[in-house]
């Protein structure tokens, strides 16, 4: 009777507070989220105020140019023909040299006076062609011997900058294609074009070497020097393009985002060509809507922060 | 029996009061021993085995890591089960250990195990066990911070690298030895790191490679010892000192010699303080900072703790440079203050209260100053209990312990003793010698000792529920359980020797027995109502049947919450952001949020922990972050009495404004406790274990879409372990031929160049860093420049198409990684988490408007039948309903026999089945008027509110008993059933009223509270209060109507109790 009751009640309030239990500790933030996973929503509102203080930044699509550039290594080298090595045209003792090692010296300049052997007389070798004393290999007193060189000069007002060019750019590098060249020494440095693609290819590094013309103005480029390079190898006009930035993966599709007043929209694209920071939109992105280029991650953040949950 | 305790205690009475003050003395002992916190502690016993793996993205570390040692692990003594995640750089294995294991026993086996396993792990690979304590851990964090202005020696500002220096070698070697720290753990800032960052293009130049750059470093930075020599009767030791001391002696270190000139480091690279890679980072008020976490020993005081940590941080501070300083921004001993602040203010008010009704109704100071004195002596007593049981003191055991309930044995004695020595000396005409006075003492003592021993004994037995709880809930109410029977014992010894002794010592002289205004007004109004009552006791029967049966419906009708929110006081928001997200970027959007959190009038300080600390007893991905908001007092407040639940809404809705995140509202302790069980908190959890990741989340998204299509299903979700970013580095193995390549030079190449490559140390004092090679940062970030990282190429025959043999030396010896390995983004796995040593993904739901019974069978049949799940794939199901079920099975086992044993004790009170009947009726009327109140305040059912009903049976029983043990003595003494009624019920009308009073009042601050221990007390005092009105009701005037009726036969069957 009465005991029965006391029991039930007991038991039934108990078991009510057990059973219907939801911890309430904990979760409290996640009411109202029910996104159900790989339903992405495609579209989500940002207030003006709060957009601009997370430093969301919108601007529209358009025309642009791709060009793909790679840093290449390259080596400096006189021109082939501006290079000369100065001989003594007869064997003899050296009686004078005139010239040293980094001097300017003009075609026809007289370089050494030779005593020939042959008829003890002495003559004059005279630079053949304009430039600077590279080295000296001979000593006065010294026999100069038949073939053997006395001076190299070298005249290197150009120089040819041979850059190191690897497998699929080595076919996609055009004669004329421009280079910019960068002393490592002191990071300045100078525009040139490809002048010539060398036709074979070395056989350890499987590159190929292309050729630029180099304008020495300052004189400090120096032959045998490594330099950096980059050259464009592929440059193109592309109809749409939007910044590397504004390009979102978003469940495994690429994805740009679009603002339309307060609302930001999620747009797939299919992305043609790229660059370092340009990549070209084929479909997916009407030219002149207003592309998310900055941040375009914190509306990525904001579209999806329904799926993001404590681990 | 009871009665000679009484008498010896009476004789002896100097002798008891000597040994209640030995007993304050003790009690006062124990209390400075006594482990205060705020919340009982929940953590399981749990070793974490923490990996730190460089570089190693999700698979990788399950791989090479998590699998070896789960798999070391297998079969320990005492284990539970084990569970590990995966994570970038990050392995952490749990190992869970039966409840009851000792934690040290429980990491020595561990420990002995990972000594096995070390040998089958990548070279340089650590595993190590995570600090010895609990999720009541984290008891203190400080900042480092440096004024605006503050300059360095050299003249410029302090980075967050020179903030984290100071912290690493100033600030943590000062608190870590302070006992009772088991950790101090810090984040945010950067280690200082030496970075020598190469530039590739002049590696090349120069025919060098990064593995040069790192083997040159480490031939030049060694100190070598070498013996010593003994001359002219000395000892020299020998040292070759050989270690650089700065950067200048790194950039001087020779790579080669070319051509008779040395190639130095500082040629081809920049040698300079650069930033580690870190995982985590702390911010405040949305600028960064470098946090430390104090982590606590298990087991130890964190007040105290807490304020050496606040002490030794002070004395620290001291030995900073001028303008840097460490500020303490979470610190326990606040909160333990107020939990402690409470109790006392209960235990004072309680006290101020029972003195004053007790004046009242008896108008005897020094009686009521005797009762009073049983509260502070039996909170003394429980705590030495509480000392010797290892149960720590905390607004759970604490908050709600009732004091006015545990002196109720002592009211209705003294209030005996007064009645029968004011009617001795009424009859005497005089006032009573010493001799008279003990004796009626020893009488009167005797004659309610035993019902109100019983009544103490039944309320004891009726928390024998409570006990049966087990896992989570039951190591939260344990203690609150413990707490209570302690201070019940603790009463019933005092009952039996301090109240009798005192009485004998201090109640002398002459009693005033008068009945004041107050009882005697109540008493012309009770009487009719009684003789009413006695007259229509079939319609008062009813009556009081249909209130049963009201207040039963309104019960199921409240809402329900099974383990109770304990209010910490501060707050912790966790953003959490989708899985990939940069640690950047985060900081960048933690600033906004920060800002408007710290706009609030009542916060006092934000400040957050993002990602990963050092010691990775919490691994948070980098879109994850822990936000502490920091609350002033509430006077501060603009409006003091706003509750916090308001407070987190307006929160929440600030920051719903803000893009880009999720949020989750905790709170510190609440928090690291979850973090640390990480049970599955959902109400159903389906577990899918198989081999194959994509596999394990197509079956996952079925099993979610059968689920969220069973009835009752709400807030279905597919754990989520896939979506972080990975960059492949695929090496192209035909090319590789080419070239003469092995796989291993490009992976080595790309990890020292993007990872770094740890190539020494460069020690300054006591203070060492490390020498890290790697690119220079603004190639790292360039996946461009990625691209064209050359790798180096072997030694070649020379090359017989060369231009020239004079430039052969210039063909290069490098390729560019394009030419050899494909790089390309997509998403991978995010973590990787596996449980007894199997992979698996788990999908959870709870159960809305169901039978939790039920829906899992739908959910087992529907899974059964709809999911085919591939061979070697299987499923399992927990959650929180497993717990539920057994906790309800076992209830259903201990409830009713605990009633059977109650019922025992009323029999054995009264020796007759129909009394017993009679005094346990009293039950369910006192809850509904418990039933009520919460209806009318729109408290929930909980297990406090539970608590605060098995209080009001012990009172209800309490009274009845008592009122009807009197009766049956007036009717042994020969009184018709009637009078015996009428006059036991008006005689025992001020004892039970006096109960009541004390009971209630005693509650009265305690349902008004909003502070600390607010959600524990106050449906505790609101069931109490609105109880007490309909127990007492109940007792005088159904009670005396129901024992009419049952005995209206007139006579007493069974043997009579005393």
């Amino acid at each position: 009777m009465k005991l029965h009751w006391i029991a039930a009640l007991s038991l039934a309030a108990l078991l009510a507070a057990c059973n219907a239990s939801s911890p309430t500790g904990g979760e409290a933030g996640e009411e109202g989220e029910e996104g159900e996973h790989g339903e992405l929503p495609t579209s989500t509102k940002i207030g003006t105020q709060a957009a601009a203080a997370a430093g969301v930044r919108v601007s529209p699509a358009g025309p642009g140019e791709i060009s793909d550039d790679h840093e290449v290594q390259g080596l400096l080298t006189p021109v082939d023909g501006a290079i000369a090595r100065v001989m003594a045209r007869f064997p003899g003792l050296v009686r004078a040299l005139h010239a040293n090692v980094g001097d300017q010296v003009r075609a026809g300049q007289p370089l050494a006076t030779i005593e020939s052997n042959l008829s003890l007389t002495t003559y004059t070798v005279t630079a053949p062609i304009s430039g600077v004393v590279l080295s000296r290999d001979a000593s006065v007193g010294t026999v100069a011997g038949e073939g053997a060189a006395l001076y190299e000069i070298a005249n290197l007002s150009d120089l040819w900058v041979d850059l190191h060019v690897f497998g699929r750019d080595a076919q996609r590098l055009r004669v004329g294609s421009p280079v910019i060249v960068t002393r490592m020494s002191d990071g300045v440095t100078s525009e040139t074009q490809i002048e010539r693609i060398l036709p074979s290819t070395a056989t350890a590094s499987q590159s190929t070497v292309a050729r630029a013309r180099l304008r020495n103005l300052d004189g400090l480029w120096r032959p045998g020097s490594a330099v950096k390079a980059r050259v464009i190898v592929d440059q193109a006009r592309a109809n749409l393009v939007v910044p590397l930035s504004a390009l979102q993966t978003s469940n495994g599709e690429e994805v740009v985002y679009v603002q339309k007043g307060e609302t930001y929209h999620r747009r797939p694209v299919k992305t043609g060509r790229r660059d370092a920071d340009t990549v070209e939109i084929l479909a997916g992105l009407k030219p002149g809507e207003q592309v998310v280029v900055q941040q375009s991650y914190l509306i990525k953040a904001d579209m999806e922060k329904s799926t993001a949950e404590e681990h | 029996m009871l009665e000679k305790i009484i008498r010896f205690a009476i004789t002896h009475r100097w002798l008891m009061l000597l040994l209640t003050l030995a007993l304050v003395g003790l009690g006062v002992w124990s209390f400075t021993k006594l482990p205060i916190d705020v919340t009982p502690d929940v953590t399981n016993v749990q070793v974490q085995i923490n990996t730190q793996a460089e570089g190693y993205s999700p698979l990788e570390t399950e791989q090479r890591i998590t699998f070896p040692i789960e798999t070391a692990l297998a079969g320990l003594p005492g284990l539970d089960y084990t569970r590990s995640l995966s994570r970038y750089g990050l392995s952490q294995v749990t190992v869970v250990f039966k409840d009851g294991t000792d934690i040290f026993f429980a990491r020595q086996q561990v420990a002995e195990r990972l000594q096995q396993v070390r040998s089958q792990l990548p070279g340089g690979m650590e595993p190590e066990m995570g600090p010895i304590a609990t999720g009541m851990g984290e008891i203190f964090m400080y900042t480092v911070e440096a004024d605006a202005k503050a300059l360095k020696k050299d003249g410029t500002p302090y980075t967050t690298t020179d903030l984290r220096t100071l912290q690493d070698w100033v600030i943590r070697p000062q608190l870590r030895n302070t006992p009772g720290v088991a950790e101090v753990n810090t984040i945010g800032g950067y280690e200082r790191q030496i970075h020598i960052t190469p530039d590739p293009a002049q590696l090349v130049a120069l025919n060098l490679t990064l593995r040069d750059v790192v083997s040159a470093i480490s031939a030049n930075n060694q100190n070598v010892g070498a013996g010593y020599i003994e001359r002219n009767g000395q000892q020299f030791l020998v040292r070759v000192p050989g270690q650089v001391g700065d950067l200048d002696a790194i950039r001087s270190i020779v790579l080669d010699r070319r051509g008779g000139v040395p190639i130095r480091v500082g040629d081809i690279a920049t040698v300079a303080e650069g930033r580690e890679l870190r995982s985590g980072a702390a911010t405040q008020n949305g600028h960064e900072v470098v946090l430390g976490t104090v982590v606590m020993l298990v087991g130890a005081n964190s007040r105290e703790v807490s304020q050496a940590v606040g002490a030794r941080l002070e004395a620290a501070n001291a030995s900073l440079p001028e303008g840097v300083r460490a500020e303490p921004v979470y610190d326990r001993t606040a909160l333990v203050d107020r939990t402690i602040h409470t109790v006392s203010k209960n235990l004072i008010e309680g006290a101020l209260l029972v003195v004053v009704v007790l004046f009242l109704l008896l108008g005897n100071i020094r009686a009521a100053l005797i009762t009073a004195a049983v509260i502070p002596l039996a909170m003394l007593f429980t705590i030495m209990g509480m000392v010797r049981g290892g149960v720590s003191g905390n607004l759970m055991s604490l908050g709600a312990l009732d004091f006015g309930l545990i002196v109720d044995g002592a009211v209705i004695i003294i209030e005996n003793c007064l009645r029968r020595f004011g009617e001795m000396q009424h009859s005497l005409g005089r006032k009573m010698t010493d001799e008279e006075r003990f004796d009626v003492t020893a009488s009167a003592t005797a004659e309610v000792i035993r019902p109100s021993l019983f009544g103490l004994g039944i309320i004891g037995a009726v928390y024998l529920p409570i006990f049966a709880l087990s896992g989570i809930e039951g190591k939260l109410f344990h203690p609150m359980a413990i707490t209570v029977v302690l201070a019940l014992t603790g009463a019933m010894i005092l009952s039996l020797t301090f109240v009798p002794a005192a009485i004998a010592v201090f109640l002398n002289g002459k009693v005033e027995e008068k009945e004041n205004r107050l009882v005697a007004w109540v008493r012309r109004r009770y009487e009719p109502i009684l003789a009413w009552a006695l007259r229509r006791r079939m319609a008062v029967m009813a009556g009081a049947a249909a209130l049963v049966v009201l207040s039963g419906l309104l019960a199921t009708r409240l809402g329900s919450e099974f383990i109770p929110n304990l209010d910490e006081g501060d707050i912790v928001i966790q953003p959490i952001r989708i899985p990939g997200t940069s640690l950047t970027q985060a900081i960048g959007m933690q600033e906004s949020l920060e800002r408007t959190l710290a706009g609030f009038p009542e916060v006092k300080r934000v400040f957050s922990k993002l990602g990963t600390a050092e010691v990775a007893s919490d691994p948070m991905p980098p879109s994850i972050g822990d936000t502490f908001v920091i609350l002033k007092p509430r006077e501060e407040w603009p409006d003091p009495r706003k509750p916090k639940q308001e407070l987190i809404e307006e929160l929440e809705e600030a920051l719903e404004a803000i893009p880009g995140s999720n949020y989750e509202i905790s709170q510190p302790i609440q928090l690291r406790t979850n973090e640390l069980i990480s049970g599955v908190r959902a109400d159903v959890a389906v577990k899918i274990y198989g081999d194959d990741l994509e596999q394990l989340v197509r079956t996952g998204a079925q099993i979610q879409r059968v689920l969220a299509s069973i009835d009752g299903a709400a807030d279905v979700k597919a754990e989520q372990v896939t979506g972080l970013p990975l960059l492949t580095v695929t090496p192209d193995r035909a090319a590789l031929a080419r070239y003469g390549l092995n796989p291993g030079d490009v992976q080595e190449t790309v990890a020292t160049a993007i990872g770094g490559e740890v190539a020494g140390h460069l020690f300054e004092g006591d203070r060492r860093f490390e020498i890290v090679v790697r690119l220079p940062e603004e190639l790292r970030q360039d996946p461009a420049a990625l691209l064209d990282l050359p790798i180096p190429l072997r030694e070649a025959e020379p090359d017989e198409s060369a231009l020239d043999a004079r430039w052969a030396a210039g063909t290069p010896k490098t390729v560019p990684l394009r030419e050899v390995a494909q790089i390309d983004t997509k998403p991978g796995p995010n973590q990787i988490n596996r449980e007894n040593g199997k992979r698996r993904i788990v999908v959870t739901a709870n159960v809305r408007d169901r039978d939790l019974g039920s829906f899992v069978k739908e959910l087992q049949e529907r899974v059964r039948a709809d999911v085919k799940l591939p061979t070697g794939y299987w499923v399992d199901y927990g959650g929180t309903f497993e717990q539920l079920i057994s906790a309800s099975r076992r209830l259903a086992i201990v409830v009713p026999v605990t009633l059977v044993i109650i019922f025992g004790l009323l029999f054995m009170a009264f020796g007759s089945a129909k009394d017993a009947a009679i005094v346990f009726s009293g039950v369910p009327l006192a809850l509904t008027g418990g039933v009520v109140a919460l209806a009318l305040r729109g408290i929930p059912l909980s297990i406090s509110a539970g608590v605060g009903f098995i209080a009001l049976s012990g009172v209800a029983v309490l009274n009845g008993l008592v009122m009807i043990a009197f009766i049956r003595k007036l009717r042994e003494q020969g009184d018709p059933l009637d009078n015996a009624i009428l006059n036991g019920a008006i005689g025992r009308l001020r004892p039970v009223l006096m109960t009541a009073l004390v009971a209630s009042l005693g509650f009265v601050p305690m349902a008004l509270n909003v502070g600390a221990g607010s959600e524990v007390q106050r449906p505790l005092a609101t069931v109490v209060i609105g109880g007490i009105v309909s127990s007492t009701l109940l007792t005088l005037i159904v009670l005396p109507a129901l024992y009419r009726w049952l005995h209206r036969d007139g006579d007493i069957r069974g043997v009579p109790a005393s």
